[in-house]
């Protein structure tokens, strides 16, 4: 077990879970490669894929920061293998997503998800 | 098949179509009008639909520029598209009180920006932080090794974001008060630190662009691109459409080979 981390990592699995299927959900949409290929023909497909890579972003990164203080706090206990297979769940997510914004052809930065706007500082 | 439309710009209605100019992919510009709003649009074909080119661009912008000359005209961000005309439609009806304001208050306005680049020689900055390629190397499978470099990652960003949000004050304490309005975008691209926008009155050009010299030569070190003046695109709230695309790559590699040139 990882420690007095365990209910911190069943979130974080359970969490990730959801993600998956909603990248699943995404790209079983389309019934096979050539239909994958064409995404980018559909408007409304273009928007969901921007829509959908923009809600999975928006919750993976704060999963993740809470996954590195995991890894900081317990990376010298015995519970190593279980970090690193948490982690790799994320690295498959990371691929996951690199594969949607592929199929919609949409790059990490139109996201713009570090992005903030100020209104006038005074 | 629906007609999807481009959306350009809204006019106050009065202001006649550049009979010179057409819209996305040259076809021909047609008017919408509502009461005293007029929503300039073109059919836009989705099966064209690519990587859009820097000719694309100009000429998205040829025509708000040429319908500024003519009239009050509130610029649409480059790509907006709307299903059909009904959408359009409904879009300006629903929007139009607002739409009016928008035009009472930015009509015969302009933009002018600044862009300031990320500088590779901050990169030794992170380094010194601890957040190199170095601290990623005492992993224990490639699991780890992903987060810890995703941590990297953060680390750098919440550097260049603080740095962004001093340079933006330092900007504002002296081109704001040559300007109306501003707006500062935080790390817009990830190559770009800072976006500033400032509306300006026509008349104020001259002394912000005099602001902008004394600015950029007290901070030698930022590199800093002047922009403008334009239609105040960053200015105006836009309508519910469908943007599509990015900045195209063509832009995107002028633009770095223009920098480039600065070092």
């Amino acid at each position: 077990m990882i420690g007095d981390s365990q209910p911190l990592a069943q979130h974080l699995l359970s969490n990730l879970a959801a993600l998956h299927d909603l990248t699943r959900e995404s790209l079983g949409s389309r019934r096979s490669p050539a239909q994958r290929a064409g995404a980018r023909q559909s408007l409304v497909d273009l928007g969901q894929g921007v829509l959908i890579l923009t809600l999975i972003e928006s919750v993976r990164r704060p999963l993740e920061e809470q996954v590195i203080r995991l890894v900081e706090s317990e990376l010298e206990s015995r519970a190593q293998e279980q970090i690193e297979q948490l982690c790799q769940r994320f690295l498959k997510l990371d691929q996951k997503i690199a594969e949607i914004r592929l199929i919609f052809g949409i790059e990490e930065d139109d996201l713009i998800l570090n992005a903030s706007t100020l209104e006038d500082l005074t | 098949m629906a007609d999807v439309r481009y959306l350009h710009a809204i006019t106050n209605g009065t202001t006649a179509l550049p009979p010179d100019l057409t819209g996305f992919a040259g076809a021909p510009l047609s008017s919408l009008n509502w009461h005293d709003l007029c929503a300039v649009t073109s059919s836009f074909d989705p099966a064209t639909l690519h990587d859009f080119t820097l000719e694309d661009v100009l000429r998205h912008h040829a025509l708000i520029e040429a319908l500024a000359a003519k009239g009050p005209v509130l610029p649409v961000r480059f790509a907006t598209v709307f299903l059909d005309e009904t959408a359009v439609r409904q879009a300006v009806v629903k929007h139009y009180e607002a739409l009016m304001a928008e035009l009472a208050r930015l009509g015969g306005k302009i933009e002018m920006g600044v862009s300031v680049l990320w500088n590779q020689a901050w990169q030794s900055d992170s380094d010194a932080a601890g957040i190199s390629a170095d601290s990623v190397t005492e992993v224990t499978g490639p699991g780890v090794f992903y987060i810890k470099a995703r941590m990297a990652k953060y680390k750098q960003e919440a550097l260049a974001i603080s740095r962004a949000r001093s340079v933006a004050r330092a900007l504002h304490n002296v081109l704001r008060p040559s300007a109306l309005e501003s707006r500062y975008a935080i790390l817009p691209r990830s190559w770009v630190l800072l976006r500033a926008s400032y509306l300006l009155e026509r008349s104020q050009v001259e002394a912000f662009n005099r602001a902008f010299t004394l600015v950029r030569d007290q901070a030698p070190t930022l590199r800093m691109l002047p922009g403008g003046p334009w239609p105040p695109y960053s200015f105006f709230t836009q309508l519910d459409g469908l943007k599509l695309g990015r900045i195209p790559q063509l832009t995107t590699s002028r633009f770095l080979g223009s920098d480039s040139l600065e070092e």
